[in-house]
């Protein structure tokens, strides 16, 4: 097509399809566009053509890509310094310092001028260190015991005893858990369960590292490779679930770089602080992580597999419950292979068979905008997409290296359609030597054009078709390419096109190098089929009868991933190779490619090595910050050249080569920094010591933190009696009672309180959460049923509930909450709260509900009852029927369950009242009203019947009618089925306005309208009160 | 404790400066550390800097954008599912010619595989004093057509739901980043301390990729959208947490009197902590939220003439509830046409794009009357558009329906900055791809920054090792776009 009707040809074709060089032409400042390219991808098209295109170049030799971006001298920066133990500084006084922390804590202190606060009582400290290590407050009773401990070991001890506590687990592992990204869904996916149902399994196995004190090395090293230190007998089969670490972050929709860059960031970032990740696209811009360095680490991953049945950690008793799982299993897993292998054989015979389709669907996506990254839906029988990309890669990369299979291919597919025959002739007649330009064309496909000149690029595709079908010899149909068995050279170029390494159907087996099956599936037809098998081995190995849990794991592919560099990012642009080996910043001189499969363990083992300058630094800060609020590095996810000096740097070595000389033990770090007289300081603001240091970088004073989301909630339910305290095992929803680190984690749908209370994004690792303080926080802790419920369970707990006075129970309560006894205006406070006449008693309160028993006349009601059941909308008995609503409510036609609203006079005076009954009248099939409608009666107490209405399909207006009331006198709207039980859902509002006149009138007078004042159980002064205290400052900002 | 209920600038003084330079790339480079906080008063006394984070203690605090706005707020009226241009705003009347026949050229590849060209089944008329065709799906509205600019040559990264929709509110098709309403709030805070900065409203279930669409990612929690189902109608169903259904509001008061009697005796002894004193307000807060909240989603307190004017049904409830919104300072609002995908027209796209036009007209066209009328039309951005458009092709084997299209789509601005009657750009003469102008979602969200005083290179956060912007490394302003 000329016409310039249709530009869109001349203007977004040559924005290649499958770029040549593609990324250049952006320019360096545009570089990035490629990675869009890169995460658009979500059918696998990249990760395909990228391993075409790396075979394809395999002729490049491989290069080191050593060279470092940063210009600056790394090499000085004092994170990559090796770590060397100082020595204690000296100081003046001595007689403060209690650990060795403190001696460099007073040195900088003294060096600013500055001193360090006056230690903190000892029930602050406790409470201090009991939300430290527990993320619950203290016991009264575990509080005056220590204030009664004059012993030396008085402090030791508490801490020795928090840190034997299983809840010291549970509180720390969210903090790692913060650093894995851990949820229990992957975020973005197709056709598999969006759930990660065996999540919780390495929740629990960070949970039992911590309060088993395993040695932060192996700690590392098997959350990496776990699965290669289990096989040499250097791990237990349940540290297996360590590989959650890997493997619990975001699915990108299946996209394996996407998934791979998460690794990659996860690793690097949470173990070494540095940020890798950034190295994707060209050299890291500060640090001295070269491009290079991230493909060597993307080969690691790209030759680490997750296979389709998960392993197990434990050994299930062979019972004949888990045989029989384990038999269906099998089965299921079989029908699933089974299916998948066929769509893999189908694809792949037609990649060599359907050779016309593909020249000319090729031929056609080149003259066409790129289409890398999309998601298509193809119908069943149409060429695979990717497939189509393959070629085009594959007729690309035949164009630049003057292939003569496919020489003539191009200058044919050059020609205009109008004119096809002729210049199609012109080019046949450039076969052979005799032209003045020559065409180095294959022999076999030289002679079936000269035989048969084509007169459409459709006959070229076919006569293509034919030449290359027929190379095909029986042998020729096995997967691998026998190089060098066919003596025909000529027949063997053909054959590279179809079976050699990187031809198109050359495709890896799905499951080799991460790659999920999706690009077998491109039409709604398959990919429906595909989830009817593996829906049914999902489900089997999640929940079947018997299924065992199983670790998160991973495994080495069966072949390893040769990495290129990815130029600017784009998986088809592959630069130089690069092997798999650790970062050259830390290996120094010692750099050696890895060597064991796909070097996992060689890179978990570099990571967890003592000589690494960074990992017991990076773990070292976290630690600290999870003490003094603040952190030694303010980044402790970046330690790289943009990040700022550690505010004590000799400190952070110290406790790191301390650290690492105690056997890499975290409990022992707590040990050392809680027992130092800096973390025993005082909290509060000091004027002198904020003019020189604002930001208390110093710590001059022990920072004030407010209890995060998680020992918030943990700490409402614990003081209620109401915290479930079992320890491990699968997720639990948010307002379940179980510890806050069990919350199902749904990346899918984080539940907005989670956000609201800071807790981080799961998409990618979070350093450091944020502290805000929004409005939507205190309506969650005014407002939620959740929090009242703590309320009443605390005040029925027996110790308050017991208290023989109102000064008692308030004191008993501050014990509780607050660990000491409350001030003298802070229990009178209380005490006027608590009084009853402190407010006038709400109008709604004057409505009562329930059901009873209608006299036979229907004049007087002989029982009154009031609803046990509240169900969040509706008051009911435990039948569900009669139930009360804010509207009106269902009747029922047993004689002694008449539904009651009923209201009380709190005056003597008179009202008016009116009201609306209603009645919907559901219709049967017939188009008639089911049933036969219902009764509303009216009776006062002392005046009896009022009034009777009935409605049926329709309504009856209750007229206004004035009526003398006397104080406590009831009014009660009853209404009752009739005979037929069907149907009998009704609305009946009504509205009492009081018209007392002169002096008893009230002003303003009341005013009852029975839909608004309708109520759930009413919350009492106590409640209100213990609620007030539970949402104090005190109680959620330890001093 | 004397500080006013009100008392963020008051507050303002005890940033940590350092902190703000560090996290909040807010081109304090370009245009000077005082101009970006603009009303924030920096350094005060030192003793009152105490090191707190501005945008933990305060993160809706109102802060000055980099330089004079052209708009305030923003309203995003998202179309999801991707409404067909060829049907509303892009005429196309060569499709006349080639119905139900192969278009003279390949297709483009889109999602699924079309066939036959498809022409428009509506009628097109020019409308205002610029006299741009609208469609007649859009009657009402084109009677604003002269306040429009309308961007014909919009174009997109991929033709699939969800990383179209991620590209189109958080500028990026697949990695988790920030949404637009999340950067605008961080880098504006909000007007209004008793709303939320960032209100999301859509009916019933969410539309596909749900909260992702307005996710805050790596910034703090307070920036997220806050969603509020609009199938309800009573606030107490709309707003979480709202309402205390256990005891009375008196009761509550008293209550919170009490508990700012505690916390203030608690506050005196450990004298100056912005992280006590904010949460004290915090309460407070809440509390006149609740207020607040019941006051601006009531929408039966508008007169009669409002609802006339509006109509009845959900959008009408939905633009009604998003001016008082905007009356009321809220920052970023933005809009669900529905569930799932209510603009996915594959198949039976006469019937089911005239409804969903036929929902919107009316309100729209209300809407924009009614900002018009109370002064707030040329402080208010008003956005409108899908994830992406439609092909001219048809889905095999029916002439009923058309595919996804992110090849050149039609979005349209209005309102605060926004250039008159305008027509940007062009789609080919078969309304398949952008061809002349063409405005990518990048260049849309740099523009969108601009007309909200930021420019969208400068406007950062650091996170992850580097600086993180909406438009990553791309995007340009459209400058004739702006008035």
């Amino acid at each position: 097509m000329s016409s310039p009707l249709f530009r869109y040809h001349k203007d977004t074709v040559g924005r290649c399809a499958i770029p040549r060089r593609c990324g250049l032409e952006f320019g360096l400042v545009d570089c990035r566009r490629s990675i869009i390219l890169v995460v658009m991808n979500r059918g696998f098209a990249l990760l395909l053509v990228a391993l075409a295109l790396v075979v394809l170049c395999s002729g490049q030799t491989p290069g080191a890509n050593a060279a470092s971006s940063a210009e600056n001298n790394w090499q000085e920066h004092w994170a990559f310094q090796p770590l060397e133990k100082p020595d204690v500084p000296r100081v003046d006084d001595a007689g403060w310092c209690r650990t060795a922390v403190d001696r460099f804590v007073l040195s900088e202190l003294a060096a600013a001028g500055l001193g360090p606060s006056a230690a903190a009582d000892r029930r602050t400290w406790i409470r201090r260190a009991t939300f430290n290590l527990r993320g619950l407050p203290p016991t009264p009773e575990e509080v005056s015991r220590f204030l009664e401990d004059r012993s030396p070991d008085a402090f030791p001890h508490v801490v020795n005893r928090l840190l034997s506590e299983p809840q010291y687990g549970e509180r720390w592992a969210r903090y790692w858990l913060d650093v894995a990204r851990y949820a229990d869904t992957k975020g973005g996916s197709i056709f598999v369960k969006r759930d990660y149902p065996f999540a919780y399994t390495y929740r629990d196995y960070v949970i039992e590292a911590l309060n088993d004190d395993k040695p932060f090395d192996r700690f590392v090293r098997e959350q990496i490779a776990a699965d290669r230190l289990h096989a040499i007998g250097e791990a237990d089969a349940r540290s297996l679930r360590a590989m959650g670490f890997l493997t619990v972050g975001m699915h990108f929709m299946g996209d394996p770089h996407n998934v791979i860059d998460d690794r990659i960031d996860v690793v690097t970032r949470g173990f070494l602080g540095l940020t890798v990740a950034c190295a994707r696209c060209h050299d890291h811009k500060s640090d001295p992580i070269p491009i290079g360095d991230y493909y060597s680490l993307y080969g690691v991953f790209a030759s680490t597999a997750e296979p389709s049945i998960l392993p197990l950690y434990e050994q299930p008793p062979p019972t004949e419950e888990y045989q029989s799982f384990e038999k269906e299993f099998e089965a299921r897993v079989k029908k699933m292979e089974e299916y998948i292998g066929k769509k893999y054989t189908e694809v792949v015979e037609g990649a060599r068979t359907r050779i016309a389709e593909y020249l000319l669907a090729a031929h056609d996506a080149e003259t066409r905008p790129s289409t890398q990254g999309f998601m298509f839906v193809a119908s069943p029988g149409d060429p695979n997409p990717y497939v189509i990309i393959r070629w085009q890669a594959h007729l690309r990369h035949a164009l630049e290296t003057e292939d003569p299979v496919f020489a003539a291919w191009h200058a044919f597919a050059e020609l205009p359609e109008d004119d096809f025959a002729t210049r199609a002739k012109e080019i046949v007649g450039r076969f052979g030597g005799r032209s003045d330009r020559p065409l180095k064309v294959h022999p076999h496909v030289a002679r079936a054009f000269i035989e048969n000149p084509p007169s459409s690029l459709a006959e070229v595709a076919q006569t293509y078709e034919k030449v290359m079908l027929a190379a095909q010899t029986p042998e020729g149909s096995s997967l691998i390419v026998m190089w060098g068995l066919l003596d025909a050279v000529n027949y063997e170029a053909l054959r590279r096109s179809l079976y050699g390494r990187g031809s198109p159907a050359d495709l890896p087996p799905p499951g080799v190098a991460g790659l999920s099956a999706l690009w077998l599936l491109p039409d709604r037809q398959a990919q429906g089929e595909y989830s009817a098998v593996l829906g049914p081995v999902e489900d089997w190995q999640e929940s079947g009868p018997g299924a065992p849990p199983r670790a998160m794991g991973v495994v080495n592919a069966a072949v390893s991933v040769e990495p290129f560099i990815f130029l600017r990012g784009n998986p088809s642009t592959p630069g130089e190779r690069v092997p798999r080996q650790f970062l050259g910043a830390l290996s120094g001189e010692r750099r050696e490619p890895f060597r064991e499969g796909s070097g996992r363990l060689e890179l978990a083992r570099a990571i967890g090595d003592a000589e690494n300058p960074l990992t017991a630094r990076v773990i070292v800060n976290r630690v600290w910050m999870h003490h003094f609020g603040e952190p030694l590095v303010r980044t402790p996810a970046d330690f790289g050249l943009r990040s700022d000096p550690p505010s004590h740097p000799q400190l952070l070595d110290w406790l790191a080569s301390s650290f690492i000389e105690s056997g890499w033990s975290i409990k022992w770090l707590h040990r050392e920094i809680l027992l130092s007289a800096a973390y025993r300081q005082r909290s509060d603001h000091r004027a002198d010591a904020a003019v020189v240091d604002p930001e208390n970088r110093l710590l001059w004073k022990m920072n004030r933190v407010r209890l995060d989301f998680e020992a918030t909630r943990d700490s409402l339910l614990a003081v209620a009696g109401a915290l479930d305290g079992r320890v491990g095992g699968p997720s639990a929803e948010v307002l379940e009672k179980r510890r806050s680190v069990y919350t199902r984690v749904n990346r899918h749908e984080l539940p907005g309180l989670l956000r609201t209370f800071d807790f981080p994004s799961p998409d990618a690792l979070s350093p450091q959460r944020a502290e805000t303080t929004v409005a939507p926080q205190a309506l969650f802790l005014m407002n939620h049923p959740f929090i009242v419920e703590c309320a009443s369970r605390l005040l029925a707990l027996p110790e308050v509930a017991g208290a023989e006075t109102e000064d008692a129970r308030i004191d008993r309560l501050y014990a509780l909450l607050f660990q000491r006894a409350p001030e003298a205006d802070e229990r009178a406070w209380g005490r006027t709260f608590l009084s009853p006449s402190a407010l006038p008693r709400p109008l709604y309160l004057d409505w009562k509900f329930g059901y009873g028993k209608l006299d036979s006349a229907g004049g007087r009601l002989e029982s009154f009852t009031e609803f046990p059941h509240w169900s969040g909308s509706s008051w009911q008995t435990a039948e569900k029927r009669p139930l009360l609503d804010s509207g009106g409510g269902l009747a029922s036609v047993e004689p002694d369950a008449a539904v009651v609203r009923r209201w009380s006079s709190r005056f003597d005076g008179r009202i008016e009242v009116s009201g609306l009954l209603r009645h919907e009248g559901k219709k049967d099939d017939k188009g008639k009203p089911e049933g036969d409608g219902v009764r509303g009666v009216l009776l006062s107490s002392r005046q009896g019947l009022i009034g009777e209405w009935d409605a049926h399909a329709g309504t009856a207006p209750n007229d206004a009618q004035l009526l003398d009331v006397h104080k406590d006198e009831t009014l009660d709207f009853v209404v009752v089925g009739k005979d037929d039980a069907s149907d009998d859902r009704f609305e009946w509002t009504v509205t009492i306005l009081e018209k007392t006149a002169g002096s008893a009138a009230h002003n303003p007078p009341g005013e009852w309208h029975s839909q608004r004042d309708f109520r759930g159980p009413q919350a009492d002064a106590a409640v209100q009160y213990v609620q007030a205290l539970l949402l104090l400052n005190e109680f959620v900002f330890p001093d | 404790m004397s500080s006013p209920l009100f008392g963020y600038h008051n507050d303002m003084d005890t940033v940590s400066r350092r902190e703000i330079l560090r996290r909040c790339g807010m081109g304090f480079g370009m245009v000077g550390l005082a101009g970006v906080l603009g009303d924030m008063q920096l350094p005060g006394a030192p003793e009152n800097r105490p090191s707190e984070r501005a945008t933990d203690i305060h993160p809706l605090a109102p802060r000055a954008p980099h330089f004079p706005a052209r708009a305030k707020q923003v309203v995003h009226l998202f179309m999801n599912g991707g409404p067909s241009q060829i049907d509303t705003f892009d005429p196309k009347p060569l499709l006349d010619k080639y119905h139900g026949k192969a278009l003279p050229v390949t297709n483009l590849r889109t999602e699924r595989k079309t066939g036959a060209a498809m022409r428009s089944p509506f009628e097109f008329h020019r409308a205002g004093q610029s006299g741009i065709p609208v469609s007649e799906l859009f009657q009402k509205t084109a009677a604003h057509v002269d306040d429009m600019s309308i961007i014909r040559s919009m174009h997109g990264d991929v033709p699939n739901h969800e990383p179209a929709l991620l590209l189109m509110n958080c500028g990026m098709t697949n990695q988790t980043r920030p949404s637009l309403g999340s950067w605008v709030t961080y880098g504006l805070g909000s007007v209004n301390q008793n709303l939320p900065g960032y209100i999301v409203l859509s009916a019933g279930a969410l539309p596909v990729e749900g909260q992702r669409n307005w996710r805050s990612a790596f910034l703090p929690g307070a920036y997220q959208g806050t969603h509020l189902d609009t199938k309800h109608t009573e606030v107490h169903d709309l707003v979480e947490n709202i309402r205390n259904t256990s005891f009375s509001r008196p009761q509550q008061r008293s209550q919170l009197d009490l508990i700012r009697k505690l916390n203030e005796k608690h506050l005196a002894r450990r004298r100056a902590d912005l992280g006590l004193e904010a949460r004290i307000q915090s309460f407070e807060l809440a509390y006149r939220m609740q207020l607040e909240a019941s006051d601006v989603f009531d929408i039966r307190r508008e007169p009669k003439s409002t609802h006339e004017l509006y109509g009845s049904g959900l959008h009408a409830r939905q633009l009604i509830i998003t001016r008082r919104l905007l009356e009321r300072g809220v920052r970023f609002i933005q809009v669900w046409s529905g569930d799932s995908q209510p603009w996915d027209h594959h198949d039976n796209l006469e019937p089911g794009i005239r409804t969903q036009c036929g929902a919107w007209d009316q309100p729209l066209s209300a809407f924009l009357t009614d900002l018009k009328q109370r002064g707030l039309f040329d402080s208010t951005l008003v956005i409108w558009g899908g994830e992406f458009g439609r092909t001219p092709t048809a889905e095999l084997p029916a002439l009923s329906g058309r595919d996804h299209n992110h090849y050149g789509f039609t979005m349209w601005m209005a309102g605060g900055g926004v250039r008159r009657g305008y027509v940007h750009g062009a789609t080919d003469e078969l309304g398949f791809a952008a061809v002349e102008k063409k405005v990518h979602i990048h260049d849309l969200h740099a523009t969108v920054l601009h007309l909200l005083g930021f420019d969208h290179e400068e406007l950062t956060y650091f996170y992850g090792g580097r600086d993180h912007r909406l438009t990553d490394v791309h995007g340009s302003v459209v400058r004739e776009l702006i008035a």
